[in-house]
């Protein structure tokens, strides 16, 4: 049933209808900005690199071809757009470092990109696991973790919100990363064999 | 799977790291343990990926999908327009073909050497700055231009109505109007570049052999015609070179704001190679000049003039001056040797 809801809408994108597109932009694209957001770091760049993936499937709709899901079809423009757009980054930082840059190179280089690319949960429409995941956290967990994952808050922030020490920070951190990890790590699993089959 | 030990070292840093709190010396240290083994990378590439799904369920409201819709329709109706207008106008010229077929060539093959241009039922403007002089001028949409000397921009009658498209052939220096629903676009052969509200220098003469852009407010986006078309947004006080042979595209840090000299009659060089320099001066002081030694032709000088006040020959002295160069004057024409 999903599947053939899927082809129809890939159906109505080929032939270039707006409802179609309006779909996209309802279902997926604020989730796509976040996770451009995760890679540049900047709401500007996230967006405008969306607004180009979805143009650029309108305009080169008789052509695509969409093997994938659709949600997994942009996941993954949207991430090689992103490291594309990282690596002429690097070339410039070459010239302009820091220590924080340097970071995120080293780590970067660690990892050739499409290796083991990041988002694959994403991908795969695990989103409400994850969610669910999430919920199970212990409550005080909960909210620390969201302000540190989502609001970008530094340990000593968060300490100073909540009237708690920044080691009882850490440690719900620590902690809601290790069950998510728990959690969520067999759907990785599974997600390596479908990768490799 | 249970869940871990979390009163690890390693788990300390790992989580440093997912929540940007990580030093320069835990740096160093979960460098060293990623090291030691594969199965050490494979656990923290797992708690990398963890972290970055969670990003779905944040609930903060920062991108607005109507807008983005919106820019979408905008966008795609004009792509439509413009091929429908194309299609139309072609109907049209084979209609002519069968009554005059000579016409209908001359009219084709303009059609075609046209295909980039705005759309037909608008008549195309041109502003060009002779040799030797420069232009200021106003755009409809406000946009202020200086047109450097021998540089001439295009654009269509409807321009700042239905879209702010304009192709530039040499240097300008833009003061870009805001208009979030039109972006200000400019196209050269070779590098393309959008904003949406700015202040940037955009220089790209068919005879030289680097385009550049140097950015002094706002953020531009330029797209790499020569190579895949690669995407690069610059920051103010960032030049972008594009090597016109090789097609590769760096950015480097500027003081953008010295690239704008020109429009101040200052000519000003930011270790640019002896021939792009000399084809300014010919432009700027309406001269001919030959470089007489291959060698010179690497050479890169920095350096800030005032065209009104100083002569060409002065320049040349301050040129010569590095020791690099002697020249010689014969009129209009000044001949450059290695020293």
């Amino acid at each position: 049933m999903e599947k053939e809801k899927e082809l129809h809408l890939i159906h109505s994108l080929k032939s270039g209808d707006n409802q179609a597109y309006k779909y996209i932009y309802d279902h997926h694209y604020v989730l796509l900005c976040k996770i451009a957001y995760e890679f540049l770091k900047d709401d500007f760049l996230a967006e405008s690199i969306v607004d180009d993936i979805i143009f650029h499937l309108w305009e080169k709709r008789d052509t695509i071809k969409i093997t994938t899901s659709l949600r997994s079809y942009l996941v993954q423009a949207v991430r090689n757009r992103c490291i594309n757009y990282l690596n002429l980054e690097r070339e410039k930082r070459e010239v302009r470092f820091s220590v924080i840059d340097q970071q995120g190179e080293w780590i970067n280089s660690v990892f050739p990109s499409d290796d083991y690319p990041l988002a694959r949960l994403l991908e795969n429409e695990l989103e409400q696991e994850i969610r669910n995941a999430i919920d199970r956290l212990p409550e005080e967990c909960k909210v620390v973790f969201k302000k540190s994952r989502f609001e970008e808050k530094r340990y000593e922030q968060i300490a100073e919100e909540l009237g708690i020490s920044v080691n009882t920070v850490k440690y719900h951190i620590k902690n809601a990363i290790s069950r998510l990890n728990a959690d969520l790590s067999k759907y990785l699993l599974l997600l390596i064999c479908c990768f490799w089959n | 799977m249970r869940p871990t030990n979390i009163h690890t070292r390693i788990e300390e840093l790992i989580t440093n790291y997912l929540s940007g709190s990580l030093g320069t010396e835990e740096l160093a240290e979960l460098e060293n343990w990623l090291k030691a083994s594969p199965e050490n990378q494979k656990y923290f590439r797992q708690m990398r990926e963890i972290w970055f799904s969670a990003i779905g369920v944040g609930e903060e409201i920062r991108y607005d999908k109507e807008e983005a819709f919106r820019r979408f329709l905008a966008k795609t109706q004009m792509a439509s327009e413009k091929k429908v207008a194309k299609r139309y106008s072609l109907h049209r010229y084979m209609y002519g073909a069968a009554a005059i077929a000579l016409l209908c060539i001359i009219s084709f093959a303009s059609y075609w050497s046209g295909s980039e241009q705005i759309k037909k039922q608008f008549a195309e403007m041109v502003v060009e700055a002779p040799l030797g002089s420069k232009t200021k001028l106003y755009l409809p949409d406000g946009t202020l231009v200086w047109l450097n000397a021998g540089s001439k921009i295009s654009y269509s009658q409807g321009f700042g109505v239905a879209e702010r498209k304009l192709q530039l052939t040499g240097e300008g220096y833009f003061e870009v109007t805001k208009n979030e629903q039109l972006p200000f676009e400019i196209r050269t052969k070779e590098l393309e570049l959008r904003v949406l509200g700015t202040k940037f220098n955009f220089r790209n003469y068919p005879e030289d052999e680097e385009v550049s852009v140097s950015l002094l407010e706002g953020k531009v986006r330029l797209i790499n015609y020569l190579k895949n078309n690669d995407l690069c947004y610059l920051e103010p006080d960032q030049k972008a070179i594009l090597n016109k042979k090789d097609g590769q595209l760096k950015v480097s840090p500027a003081e953008a704001r010295y690239t704008a000299e020109w429009t101040n009659g200052y000519l000003f060089f930011d270790e640019e190679l002896l021939p792009d320099i000399i084809k300014e001066l010919e432009r700027s002081y309406n001269v001919k000049i030959y470089i007489k030694d291959e060698s010179l032709k690497t050479f890169r000088f920095y350096g800030n003039f005032i065209r009104k006040e100083q002569t060409i020959q002065e320049i040349l002295d301050m040129l010569a001056s590095t020791g690099k160069l002697e020249y010689k004057i014969n009129g209009k024409e000044v001949q450059l040797y290695a020293k």
